[in-house]
């Protein structure tokens, strides 16, 4: 068995395959357009992708009509100069003027606070302030309204603890009682407040300062590598076919597998460079780091190479013209980017298209690319992934090879 | 130098002729814009749907199972795994888990008495830092949920009244639907406008063009209307998709869409020209068109994330993709309704665009002489 796999090693890589792997490299290094289009792309790529799609929400622009007019009403609106998620754009003088600019989307949110704001807080009664949100963005809003939630509660949670101290500086004021009395008050009140307190310690993994690049990034790599990768494939052969010299390659002593190998190796070593500019660019622009194992990094993502040049080889294979094969790049290039899960979280898509998702083999070196990446994460952890991704590149791989065959007869 | 609409029009059944005669480009700009949109309609999505929870509670006391009750009377979390021996870290690792919760022995006794409170963890995923953020603010609201409901008292001084107008059920497909309408109609016009062009070059036809009597604006007018009629076609049908699958349909008067759409489909087939006029090779046009027309529209129109969350330093750069303006229109006609007043400027800027992208063509195209 064992003798039988060295003997077919020893025939694939026997000196037919190494004159032909030279023939290749000698192509490639003359195409400059070929060379210009596998080095280039990813360092501006990944920078418009990092930069551009940026999921941090800042300057949600909130309006005010504030009816109440008072210190205690401006002392709420100051709550939403306390992040730089919010600027408050504009203050309205009534309601009306304030929807209306909301329904021409230059608001995220519209604050109405009520004219009997102050009495009620003075008087501890729960006041009512209204907060509109523009909702065609579902996203954008969700988010308003988390910041805006999460805002009003700390300035209640103060609000609360503060006072019990105000009540008791009034009444300091009204009774003039000792300071031993109010000491002891404070103790009290302190107390009730500790009593049935959790405190949450949030820690964050992987992406401590919560760095929005770095998922965009880190899912880049994969779409980078699948469409240049592909389309290189194709084009290589196509150009092989439209100058007619495929059927001298079938005239040649070697096998299939050997024509279609040497024409792989070169590209493998090209996109090997191709992650390397990846990784420098997302370092050094970026700042994302990298966790895992690099050795381990560079062959998982040589075994992902197989599977986008396969795609690519499939493709030339039935395309008669570069403008075909191009075209039908576009069939196959964005389900397999839109699907992986780079851009937008797959948790995050409908059930169905969830499902969808399995069968591209973009999102298994999306979810090794952020586990090495990001997490530092090993074999041990992205096994199954790995062996998704042998699995396709060997079907993959197999068919290619064959249609090859199919298409010299 | 006339315009002679005999020849515009002869220029154009000429272009359509040609376009009818090349089956695979023909469907492929009919029935990949209807596959795109559905890619992009129901593929991209930013709802945060349940997401995967871990616990691990060490303490295990009726304070604690009541704490972790709380979490899970939530419909934001989904519990994927619950008890004491869960290892929180190693299912982050794995990504089964995107948050999890770790309560501490002695929580309850903590909790109980004065002076002293009780901690808990909140482990997240900060890989997604959008999740990670949402995920922080869930497990603090739930936080203040369970203090609130154990002391039993304390009336909140202000309650907030949420409304979400235009969209209440926070439907994604309202907002990305749209979206990817104006995507899905961005490819196909300028890139089959660029391929002719770059076609006629590589052909040489282009010089059958320079020795007939045809002047270099009825030449690009004629192109253009060729596959403006191929763009509008295509918009058609991928309302009418848009409709049938999405559900989305005209929130209010819908002229501005209409005359949005027609400047925004003359915009790329202007560029299309532009652009097979200057690579004069169809597999570089491809390229370029991919690259400017499609690729640029994709990540600085706001499809996805808004424009305000670009860094100011590139964000100019997207006033000059149309799609970015297209994009208000369509939103404001299936989602918003409110009509010319409040898209009056996004297809103005269309409209300067539009005209902006003719003249760099015109200029390319005028000489009308072979190039030395």
């Amino acid at each position: 068995m064992k003798k039988i796999f060295i003997d077919l090693i020893n025939k694939i890589f026997s000196g037919q395959f190494w004159a032909l792997f030279q023939k290749e490299v000698a192509q490639i290094l003359r195409n400059r357009q070929l060379l210009i289009q596998l080095l280039v792309p990813p360092t501006i790529f990944l920078m418009l992708f990092g930069f551009a799609l940026n999921p941090k929400f800042h300057d949600l622009r909130v309006g005010i009509t504030d009816y109440s007019h008072s210190s205690a009403s401006r002392e709420f609106i100051e709550i939403f100069k306390q992040t730089d998620a919010f600027v408050i754009s504009h203050y309205y003088a009534n309601q009306q003027d304030m929807l209306a600019d909301l329904a021409k989307g230059s608001l995220t949110v519209g604050i109405t606070i009520p004219p009997e704001f102050d009495y009620d807080i003075a008087h501890r009664r729960t006041v009512e302030v209204q907060a509109l949100y523009d909702a065609v963005d579902a996203n954008t809003a969700t988010i308003a309204s988390n910041y805006v939630s999460q805002l009003v509660s700390d300035y209640n949670s103060r609000l609360l603890n503060d006072a019990p101290q105000l009540a008791r500086s009034l009444r300091q004021k009204v009774s003039g009682s000792g300071v031993l009395t109010a000491n002891n008050n404070q103790q009290s009140s302190s107390a009730n407040l500790q009593r049935q307190q959790v405190d949450v310690e949030t820690t964050v993994f992987y992406n401590p300062g919560l760095e929005q690049s770095w998922f965009i990034v880190s899912g880049m790599f994969g779409i980078l590598l699948t469409v240049i990768g592909s389309q290189a494939a194709a084009s290589l052969v196509v150009s092989e076919k439209e100058a007619g010299t495929i059927e001298q390659l079938v005239m040649t002593p070697a096998s299939d597998i050997q024509v279609i190998l040497a024409k792989i190796c070169p590209l493998l070593i090209l996109l090997t460079i191709d992650v390397f500019i990846a990784l420098s660019v997302a370092r050094l622009v970026f700042g994302v780091p990298f966790r895992g194992n690099l050795l381990l990094f560079i062959i998982i993502a040589v075994l992902y190479f197989l599977v986008g040049i396969s795609i690519g080889i499939l493709i030339a294979s039935y395309a008669k013209s570069q403008q075909q094969t191009q075209l039908t790049a576009f069939f196959i290039n964005p389900p397999l980017t839109i699907l992986c899960g780079a851009t937008t979280p797959i948790s995050s898509m409908p059930t169905f298209v969830q499902w969808l998702t399995y069968l591209d083999p973009l999102r298994y070196f999306v979810e090794i690319c952020r586990g090495m990446l990001l997490k530092g994460v090993g074999l041990e952890t992205l096994w199954p992934q790995v062996l998704i991704l042998m699995t396709f590149a060997t079907v993959l791989l197999t068919l290619s090879v064959r249609q090859f065959r199919r298409q010299l007869s | 130098m006339a315009i002679r609409p005999k020849r515009i029009f002869a220029q154009t059944v000429k272009e359509l002729t040609q376009l009818g005669r090349d089956g695979l480009s023909l469907t492929m700009a009919l029935f990949l814009p209807l596959v795109l949109l559905l890619l992009f309609g129901f593929g991209i999505s930013l709802k945060v749907n349940k997401i995967n929870f871990a616990i691990q509670d060490l303490d295990r006391t009726p304070i604690s199972r009541e704490y972790i009750a709380t979490f899970e009377r939530t419909t934001k979390f989904n519990i994927v795994a619950n008890g004491p021996n869960v290892d929180v870290p190693k299912l982050l690792d794995q990504g089964k888990a995107a948050g999890g919760l770790i309560i501490p022995p002695k929580f309850a006794r903590d909790f109980l008495r004065a002076m002293r409170s009780s901690e808990v963890q909140i482990l997240v995923d900060g890989t997604d830092s959008n999740t990670a953020d949402i995920i922080r603010g869930y497990a603090k609201a739930i936080n203040s949920t369970f203090i609130a409901n154990q002391r039993g008292n304390s009336v909140p001084p202000v309650s907030l009244l949420s409304n979400l107008w235009y969209n209440p059920g926070l439907e994604t497909l309202k907002y990305i639907g749209p979206g990817a309408l104006a995507i899905t109609v961005t490819l196909f016009p300028p890139l089959l406008a660029a391929l002719a062009t770059a076609k006629e070059y590589e052909q040489g036809t282009v010089l059958q063009v320079y020795a007939s009597s045809l002047t270099g604006i009825e030449y690009l007018l004629g192109k253009a209307s060729a596959f403006w009629l191929v763009g509008m076609a295509e918009v058609l049908f991928v309302n009418l998709e848009a409709w049938l699958f999405f559900g989305l349909w005209f929130a209010g008067d819908p002229t501005p869409m209409i005359i949005g759409s027609a400047l925004y489909i003359a915009c790329g087939v202007f560029w299309g020209i532009f652009i097979g006029r200057n690579t004069q090779v169809q597999s570089a046009a491809i390229q370029a068109v991919a690259f400017t027309a499609f690729l640029l529209s994709l990540q600085l129109s706001g499809y996805i994330y808004p424009v305000s969350n670009i860094p100011a330093a590139i964000r100019w750069i997207s006033y000059f993709v149309p799609a970015r303006h297209y994009i208000l229109i369509t939103r404001d006609a299936y989602a918003r309704g409110v009509g010319w007043l409040g898209v009056w400027f996004p297809v103005l800027a269309l409209a300067l665009l539009a005209s902006l992208f003719f003249f760099f063509a015109l200029r390319k195209l005028q000489r009308m002489q072979v190039d030395s």
